[in-house]
């Protein structure tokens, strides 16, 4: 009991919650730090022991050598085209199908949206086969629309579920407003609705680029030309059979957390917001 | 215009139609040929013939499918486990910081932003035999007397996989934990702590019963997505050593890719989509209980 009081004790004093994020800050932040650290030295310093914990040689070859002499902007060119076709055509077909589930609906409507989450729940690794077997069947086996193909199924019922949400706590009766000032319905969406719940499409589109930007599978089994792959799948070109370039892999792989990153800089609160709103109602 | 004198159900139906199509193209006809396939022989050498539930009952009894069973489950609940264990106290102590949490949820963030992938090879170079930064730090603070190589042994390497999973699912277990913590009203900790109750009671009778949806939600997802996902296994052992990550997901693959037998393919990947609907409904039931 004394030991329980004490323990209490511990745990409600109001430094503890400080502590404890200092810990989960190093164990979260740290592969990442440790990651940019080894981009940072010369390879010879890379693999040194004992480790340099801080560059003795600063330098930024790695990067010169990723981002001049290697496929690697390409890769990241590549990430940055499939992400952005998919998050377009996902975030657009998207609105238009959450609007007239959630605000017209029809028979059978609420089974389509229900499908959407029981979707989800298939795991995307096991529809790998048959997509591979009909994108073979229509010649587009190592294309880029192959890529783009599988991601829209993978981030479409996600989209549709978060702006779900979004257009749920939007109220019928400024739509119904609009509606009988003369708009048609829907010009009520482009110019009543999606207006307010800009930040929750912002959000489910940047969501869209990410879980795009990180597919690897995919890709990796469809692709074989060294010109179409992303960045996920190219990282392989630093990974030799003898050596491994780590000072240059970990470039490429910090190069590849930038936009993650970046997004969560500068729109936290929609992302969280999105990522709240599409999986906590379920 | 014309749009305005169709029914409102129809113009529902019309402009729901890029999900209708989805759902028939992309996920519908998918299933079908799925399941179609998965009784077929079907490689790339002989002519394709029926064969029942023979690749059904072929992997059941192979040892390669049960070990990569026996992984997977090994693997979805230690990445669980380990992801609610750090997300946790994660997500109670943001509840409680006031200053600066914006810039600690940011922070908190960034793990999600890293590809399974890339994961894996940051936590490989970590893990590194040689040069890894992980044994010189358990090896300098006297946890370990020489160099270990995780990777290379059976029990570690399971190890390294599952924290290199749940690194990256910490941040999103730790959103929705957090928002079931703020939704819990203040007063009633209040009058709790005039009742003199303690932090574990707290916890016990008003933090985890009313959070218990989004955490369940949480865990939900974490271990649907573990269970499912095998990038960070393979770039950071590509299953081995001796097959001691190999998961049924990376079987999966190998029949597609290696050994181009579609057909167990296929009986694979129905096994895998089933038991992760098993799982999935496990919590489900947990969750509509209330």
């Amino acid at each position: 009991m004394f030991v329980r009081r004490g323990l209490s004790n511990i745990l409600e004093h109001k430094v503890t919650p400080y502590v404890i994020m200092a810990v989960v800050l190093i164990l979260l932040l740290g592969p990442i730090y440790w990651t940019l650290v080894t981009s940072l030295k010369t390879l010879p310093e890379a693999i040194q022991w004992p480790p340099t914990y801080i560059p003795e040689n600063f330098t930024l070859e790695a990067y010169q050598e990723v981002l001049g002499r290697s496929p690697v902007p390409k890769f990241l060119l590549n990430s940055i085209i499939y992400a952005l076709v998919t998050t377009t055509i996902v975030t657009t077909a998207a609105v238009f199908t959450t609007y007239a589930l959630t605000r017209y609906k029809y028979r059978g409507s609420n089974m389509v949206l229900l499908s959407f989450l029981f979707i989800r729940l298939i795991p995307p690794i096991s529809l790998l086969l048959p997509f591979y077997l009909i994108l073979r069947q229509l010649g587009l086996i190592n294309t880029r629309a192959s890529v783009v193909i599988y991601t829209i199924y993978l981030t479409y019922p996600l989209a549709v579920w978060m702006l779900k949400s979004f257009f749920d706590q939007f109220p019928q009766d400024l739509i119904d407003a609009a509606l009988i000032d003369g708009a048609s319905r829907l010009g009520a969406l482009f110019r009543v609705v999606l207006p307010v719940i800009a930040n929750g499409i912002a959000a489910v589109a940047i969501i869209a680029f990410l879980w795009t930007w990180i597919e690897f599978l995919a890709p990796f089994l469809f692709l074989n030309t060294e010109n179409l792959k992303p960045i996920t799948v190219g990282l392989y070109y630093f990974v030799g059979d003898e050596t491994t370039y780590w000072n240059s892999l970990t470039a490429g792989a910090i190069l590849a957390i930038i936009p993650g990153i970046a997004f969560f800089m500068f729109a936290q609160r929609y992302i969280i917001s999105g990522l709240t709103a599409g999986f906590g109602k379920e | 215009m014309k749009m305005q004198s169709i029914s409102d159900s129809k113009f529902g139906m019309l402009l729901s139609l890029p999900g209708l199509i989805l759902l028939v193209l992309w996920v519908g006809i998918p299933l079908i040929i799925l399941i179609g396939v998965s009784f077929l022989k079907f490689d790339v050498l002989q002519p394709i013939q029926f064969l029942g539930f023979d690749n059904y009952i072929y992997l059941f009894k192979d040892r390669v499918f049960r070990d990569s069973l026996f992984n997977t489950l090994t693997f979805f609940a230690g990445s669980t486990l380990l992801t609610f264990i750090l997300a946790y106290p994660t997500a109670w102590s943001l509840s409680r910081i006031r200053k600066g949490s914006t810039t600690l949820r940011t922070f908190v963030m960034f793990p999600w932003a890293v590809p399974l992938i890339v994961s894996g090879f940051i936590w490989g170079w970590m893990f590194n035999a040689a040069y890894g930064v992980l044994n010189h730090v358990f090896v300098s603070i006297g946890l370990f007397e020489s160099n270990v190589n995780f990777i290379g042994q059976s029990n570690t390497a399971m190890l390294a996989v599952i924290i290199a999973d749940a690194w990256t699912r910490v941040p999103f277990m730790t959103i929705l934990t957090l928002a079931g913590l703020e939704a819990i009203s203040g007063t009633l900790y209040e009058s709790a702590d005039i009742d003199g109750a303690d932090i574990f009671q707290k916890t016990r009778y008003i933090t985890l019963p009313l959070a218990k949806g989004p955490i369940l939600t949480g865990l939900l997802i974490t271990s649907v997505f573990s269970f499912r996902t095998i990038d960070a296994i393979f770039s950071l052992t590509k299953g081995g050593p001796a097959r001691g990550t190999y998961v049924l997901g990376m079987l999966n693959l190998d029949y597609i890719y290696n050994y181009i037998e579609f057909g167990r393919a296929a009986a694979v990947s129905v096994y895998l989509a089933l038991i992760c609907l098993l799982i999935a409904a496990v919590y489900i039931y947990f969750l509509l209980k209330e």
